[in-house]
């Protein structure tokens, strides 16, 4: 088979549509096809192997009803064991990579997943549609090339993002910015920077990375702060570029913003609030970001499409099924229910599921609880032409707080940072809230001791930095303060008992919830 | 005014092939490449137009159409540099191509301004020209690029980043127009224009290179229009050279009238018709390879195939052709069985066929199903439709070697696919080529059907329908055969006999018992060697031939097989699942001499199996005292395990102050309502025994579910009616007492058909299980509960009686009844119940 490179060689735009993108022309019908042919084959694949017997259980199953009927969902409790340890051989197919992810909240600091050679094929090819779609204006058009200047910046490896640009290799010829070598010896951070001044250099083609980045990014040089780091543009173009911007800067005393220094073809972001820092991307670089969707242990999931308005799945990378919100209530209501799943097919406009997931091609993981909550926003797209039901990406589950795709904090994180801060709190909850253009953790408290607000502010923040590193790269990195305290009238939490007869949910409460603590704050 | 001299043939045959490669090129699929050598061919027109139209006198002057030729001249060897790097996928060298735009630039300028041919003059047919110190700049220039084009080839095949094979006539074309620009610095030699003979030749290599190579993609209208164009441009350029050359001998001797002339030409012209001919069979095979010789294959094939019945002779034979036409590397050929389509034919070297199959569902099933014709391997890996294509499914696609699959059609049944692999020089197949591969598999289509029909009622009158394996008859004729031609020196017969397969088959239905005899046929196969021959010898018999082996090997490999029915079948959890088989052995010569013998001894074997307590694997051994001695041993092990199930039984009731006994009663009750139905005394024994038995499976019941006080909510009555299962699932481990599991099964039937666990009604309920069915709710109806006492005699009559046709046979509950009121019941000695 003729790889991407050579199709672009041959300036055979066509059959590259047709082969990274052709599952946008299909109909639901064929899409459900693909998903239980694929899934017959992984309860193959599974049925032959250790881990796969303990997950399928006793009874013999040759069908999507009986898969869906006899198997549990699952977590990573359910593959601690077999995956942390490494265990290959009760695999169902032979890894090829172990990927790395943390696992806040669990047993170990972190999770691992394993990629056979096919699941990294296919994920390579998904995260190629994504890349040419991120140039796409229409169907069938798109501007991706070989030799594309690639300003690449997500986590390195072993995390998933960090195998794209080694397993890109295989299949078109990118030059990263900075080259793969040199940035295998700089840290995340300083990845980036040179990155960027590489790419003003010599300008770039496409972007990878989490949308909290690229804000950042833009936020510098909005307000100076990158400017004195210009080098000498490598080429005529970046030179014209430079100069106009020079004298926009200069001359103009104009604003300099990213757009005018670069030309991306294509934008894509991952990261949970991809959604939030949209129209901020835009202003600041000139294109709109298409987001990508995916994880270490589902690898990519499904991807924007050129009009940017809502993720279409890949058929052939997990099977998926989703748990309707009326489920997930009732499973946190009554313990030991076991939620009911709907098909792809099933799903309806407005309502909000939890996503779960079966790897398919030889994965490890079976209907996996990922964590994420999607939105179903319509069966078709209409804009696009696409016959596929769209979904949006709300967040993740309720029992932790995901900011900007950077950490997540867990209801032990700011428990434990609260009992270190030497504060005397008893009682707290925390929930996500949005501003303007950024996600915030709002905790509220009450303030016995009386303390300054900005003192306890600090002692916690400081806390929840020295326990959480990715926390602090939040501050590092994007410089954004993400903490919030409210304070409530001393006995809220007692009175909320009293009255409720039960303690507020340590962590995202809902707005419900909320809203009576505030009321018992009002009426204490 | 003069066009076609000796000066002016070179450039004007030049011309006309440059426009021809241009059309082609730009008819083909716009590639980089494409895009690169039409440039260079655009300059190539341009350098011989004008090199064509300087050596003759058109306006405005020789030195004007000079001037125009350099043009095209000084861009050649960049442009063929770029062509080198674009061919050779050089992306580094853009660079040196950006300075030689610029010389190129500089070049024309220099032209332009006279400084690189001062004079260029034509007259009378003389052509003369003056060159200037530009000349030796467009000459270093030049040379240099051509040399850069042909290092940079050179370096790349050095390097292995590129074939030779694929190159080689581009490098030599390449060598060629050096060559020819060298020469250009000679005057005399120049205004020949070989420089441009050689490009010319340069052009046509690097045509065909890209034609071999695929390079680009020539569709076929334009294949069949180059391969004219060169037929016709050769053809022409060697008649022009015979006239112009005769003329010039016969100017030269003098002659001038044209009879003489015609005289001379017309022997001139018909000794060319022989190269004519040739030539044309040259081209032909360039383009299209051997066309001609496709109808002769075609030809042989339906005359061989249609006097063939065989289908291996015929699907031989259609490889054979398929090869000879269009010289495939591998050849493969699927044909439809009844569940997939299954590896028939191929020329592939692999020793394990099994694998190679496509189900009915398969993505390539389908796509012939949808009407597509051809499928290519590029459709395979790009085409949505194969995106649910199974890692297994991909793996059997490469192992064919697949580059194309066509269909084979009957009458709109896809009946077949023929593999076919890339050729072993890679070049790609025409499309001349893939409809001839058409049109033989059409006209092989009807005779594989017909073949397959009479194959498969061959196979039909040596199989049995069911479990497809060879028949008796089959076995006989065989077997015979070899002991008559003394194929084998020796060899194992084994009797395989399924146990207690009536109790099966009542109980579950033929239907069940069919797919039992299945499943264990199956078994049978998969759990013997290659060599052997399975057969299904009657009723739930089968008969292995188990060629070269005796004595402890053919005990071993029975025994594996009676173990094997054993873990799919007994060890189950599934409650259906009881049955076992017992294998008798003997073997040939050991045991007998003839086929008939050795039968007889085997099936003796396996009697002495089912004796035995069934469930065995035996060979044949003639002084059966040892044998005795151990059946000893079997029946006492036997006996242990009925009295363990007894005590269970027993236990079970006593767990329970109020049952205590239960099981018991149940069982006289039920023998003596058997009795009083002048049942078989077999039957009576069975329904004792089953009415011991018939709540054995509470033991595995929860104490609190199983005592529990008053009613049982809806979950521990489901716990409760599993006891029926569970009593099932222990039985059908004791070979001894299986002829119980129908009945035991049965006890909670209703007659309506309300019962559980199977809910089946009337008649359907074995009769024995009706039985009882009646004992079991009399017993418990008569019992004294913690909430209610027992019922009286009286109250348990009406009780029958309004649940007769309902919950009870209505025969036997009238006759169970008339067994009360006569006081036959009073006779039994029932324990625990103070209503009798």
């Amino acid at each position: 088979m003729k790889d991407l490179r050579q199709m672009l060689l041959d300036e055979d735009y066509d059959r590259i549509w047709k082969a990274y993108l052709g599952f946008l022309d299909l109909e639901l019908s064929e899409f459900m096809e693909i998903q239980e042919r694929l899934l017959l084959e992984q309860i193959d694949l599974l049925s032959k192997c250790k881990l796969g017997k303990k997950l399928l259980g006793p009874t013999d199953i040759h069908n999507m009803n009986d898969f869906r009927k006899y198997v549990p969902l699952t977590t990573y409790d359910d593959y601690a064991d077999t995956l942390l340890n490494q265990r290959s051989e009760d695999l169902p197919s032979e890894p090829l990579h172990w990927v790395q992810t943390t696992w806040k909240g669990g047993k170990k600091p972190i999770k691992l997943a394993p990629y056979s050679k096919t699941m990294v094929e296919e994920h390579t090819k998904m995260f190629l549609s994504s890349l040419i779609l991120s140039t796409s204006k229409k169907r069938g058009h798109f501007t991706l090339r070989n030799f594309d200047r690639f300003l690449y910046g997500m986590a390195p490896l072993p995390y998933l993002t960090g195998f794209a640009p080694y397993i890109l290799k295989h299949e078109i010829d990118f030059k990263y910015l900075p080259s793969t070598d040199q940035a295998e010896k700089l840290s995340f951070r300083d990845r980036n920077k040179v990155g960027f001044n590489l790419a003003v250099k010599r300008g770039a083609d496409l972007f990878f990375g989490l949308s909290s980045v690229l804000v950042k990014i833009g936020e510098g040089f909005e307000s100076g702060s990158n400017s004195g780091r210009i080098g000498m543009p490598s080429n005529f173009k970046q030179a014209v570029k430079m100069l106009k911007a020079g004298y926009k800067k200069k001359i103009k005393r104009e604003r300099l913003l990213p757009k005018d220094l670069f030309e991306f073809k294509g934008i894509v972001c991952g990261g949970t609030d991809s959604d939030t820092y949209k129209s901020q991307i835009e202003y600041y670089f000139g294109k709109t970001p298409l987001e990508i969707f995916g994880g270490t242990e589902s690898a990519a999931v499904a991807t924007e499409t050129w009009s940017r308005n809502g993720l279409t799945f890949f058929p052939d990378v997990n099977f998926i099924e989703f748990i309707p919100e009326e489920e997930m209530i009732k499973e946190e209501e009554i313990e030991g229910y076991i939620p009911k799943t709907l098909l792809f097919n099933e799903i309806i406009p407005g309502e909000t599921y939890e996503l779960v997931i079966t790897k398919l091609r030889g994965g490890a993981f079976v209907r996996y609880r990922i964590g994420d909550v999607l939105k179903c926003v319509g069966l078709t797209n209409v804009e696009d032409e696409i016959n596929l039901p769209q979904v949006k990406y709300l967040d993740r589950v309720n029992n932790i707080i995901d900011l900007s795709g950077f950490t997540r904090i867990t209801k032990q994180i700011i428990g434990d940072s609260i009992k270190l801060s030497g504060l005397e709190i008893k009682d707290w909850t925390a929930c996500k809230e949005y501003g303007e253009s950024r996600p915030y953790i709002n905790i509220y408290i009450e303030n016995g001791l009386g303390e300054s607000i900005s003192g306890i502010r600090e002692k916690i923040n400081d806390q929840m930095k020295l326990l959480d590193s990715d926390y602090n790269d939040v501050h590092a990195l994007l410089g954004h303060d993400p903490l919030k305290l409210t304070i409530l009238e001393d006995g809220s939490f007692e009175k909320y008992k009293q009255l409720f007869n039960n303690n507020i949910s340590k962590i995202n409460p809902s707005g419900e919830e909320l809203a009576k603590l505030i009321t018992c704050s009002d009426g204490v | 005014m003069i066009i076609l001299t000796e000066i002016t043939i070179i450039p004007i045959i030049s011309l006309v092939l440059y426009i021809f490669i241009l059309v082609i090129i730009l008819s083909s699929n716009k590639t980089k490449l494409s895009k690169a050598f039409s440039l260079y061919i655009i300059a190539m027109i341009i350098w011989s137009l004008g090199s064509f139209l300087m050596k003759t006198d058109m306006p405005p002057s020789s030195l004007f159409w000079d001037k125009f030729l350099l043009i095209g001249f000084v861009s050649v060897p960049v442009l063929l540099l770029r062509f080198s790097y674009v061919l050779s996928e050089n992306y580094k060298g853009k660079f040196v191509l950006y300075i030689g735009y610029f010389l190129v630039a500089v070049q024309i300028t220099l032209a332009l301004m006279g400084h690189v041919v001062k004079s260029a003059s034509y007259s009378e047919g003389i052509f003369t020209y003056e060159i200037g110190y530009g000349a030796y700049v467009v000459a270093v220039v030049g040379i240099s690029y051509s040399l850069l084009a042909i290092i940079n080839m050179v370096l790349k095949v050095k390097r292995n980043e590129i074939s030779i094979k694929k190159v080689k006539l581009v490098i030599i074309g390449i060598s060629l127009v050096l060559i020819g620009a060298a020469i250009n610095l000679n005057t005399t030699l120049g205004e020949y224009g070989i420089d441009i003979l050689f490009n010319a030749t340069n052009a046509v290599l690097i045509t065909y290179s890209i034609y071999r190579n695929k390079f680009l993609e020539i569709n076929l209208v334009v294949k069949k229009g180059l391969s004219f164009s060169l037929y016709n441009v050769v053809l022409f350029v060697i008649y022009v050279s015979v006239v112009i050359f005769s003329y010039q001998t016969l100017t030269f001797w003098g002659i001038t009238d044209i009879f003489t002339t015609v005289l001379f030409m017309v022997p001139v012209f018909l000794l060319l018709e022989p190269i004519r001919r040739l030539l044309q069979k040259w081209i032909n095979h360039i383009f299209f390879r051997a066309t001609t010789d496709r109808q002769i294959i075609l030809r042989e094939f339906s005359n061989l195939v249609n006097s063939a019945l065989s289908l291996d002779i015929i699907t031989g034979s259609l490889i054979k052709a398929i090869r000879n036409a269009i010289d495939s590397k591998e050849i493969s050929i699927m044909l439809k069985n009844s569940n997939k389509y299954i590896l028939s034919d191929t020329t592939l070297e692999y020793s394990d066929h099994s694998n190679l199959h496509l189900k009915f569902n398969h993505p390539i099933v389908s796509w012939f199903k949808n009407g597509n014709s051809l499928l290519l391997s590029s459709q395979i890996n790009n085409h949505v439709s194969f995106k649910g294509l199974w890692d297994q499914e991909k793996q059997v696609i490469k192992l064919l070697d697949t580059e194309i699959i066509a269909p084979i059609r009957y009458l709109d049944d896809l009946i077949g696919m023929v593999i076919i692999s890339g050729r072993s020089d890679d070049t790609p197949y025409s499309e001349d080529e893939t409809e001839f591969l058409q049109t033989i598999i059409n006209n092989a289509a009807a005779i594989i059907e017909n073949a397959k029909t009479i194959e498969i009622m061959k196979k039909q009158s040596i199989t049995d329908e069911l479990t497809k394996l060879y028949n008796h008859r089959y076995f006989h004729d065989t077997v015979s055969n070899w002991i008559l031609n003394e194929t084998f020196e020796k060899f194992s017969l084994a009797m395989v006999d399924i146990d207690q397969f009536k109790i099966y088959n009542d109980l579950y239905g033929h239907f069940a018992g069919d797919e039992a005899l299945k499943r264990i046929a199956d078994i049978l196969s998969k759990n013997s060697y290659k060599d052997d021959l399975i057969v299904r010898y009657g009723g739930e018999e089968f008969v292995i031939f188990m060629p070269n082996i005796s004595g402890p090997i053919t005990l071993k490999a029975i025994e594996r097989i009676r173990r094997a029915v054993e873990d799919e079948f007994l060890l189950s959890s599934d409650i259906k699942e009881f049955l076992t088989v017992t294998i008798g052995a003997a073997s040939y010569p050991d045991d007998g001499n003839t086929l008939e013998d050795v039968l007889r001894k085997s099936d003796e074997a396996m009697y002495y199996g089912k004796q035995s307590g069934r469930n065995k694997a035996m060979l044949y051994i003639e002084n059966h005292t040892s044998r005795n001695a151990n059946s000893e041993i079997q029946e006492q092990i036997k006996a242990a395990h009925l009295s363990s199930v007894y005590a269970l039984a027993a236990m079970i009731d006593a767990k329970d102050h109020y049952t205590y006994g239960h099981s018991n009663n149940v069982a006289i009750l039920a023998a003596a309502l058997a009795k009083e139905a002048n049942f078989e005394s077999k039957d009576i024994e069975i329904v004792k025994n089953a009415g011991l038995l018939h709540d054995i499976g509470k033991v595995g019941i929860p104490e609190s579910v199983l005592s529990k006080p008053g009613f049982l909510t809806d979950d521990e009555m489901e716990i409760m009616k599993s006891h029926v299962v569970q009593s099932i699932n222990i039985i059908k481990h004791i070979p001894n007492l299986l002829d119980t599991v129908p009945v035991i099964i049965s006890h909670h039937e209703r007659y309506d058909g309300q019962g559980y666990p199977r809910g089946i009604k009337g008649e359907n309920i074995p009769l024995l299980g009706r039985v009882i069915c009646i004992a079991d709710s009399f017993d418990a109806m008569t019992t004294d509960r913690p909430y209610r006492r027992g019922l009286t005699l009286e109250q348990a009559i009406y009780e029958l009686k309004k649940n007769a046709s309902k919950q009870f046979d209505p025969v036997l509950v009238k006759l169970f009844i008339s067994m009360i009121e006569t006081g036959k019941l009073d006779t039994l000695s029932l324990e625990n119940r103070p209503a009798l």
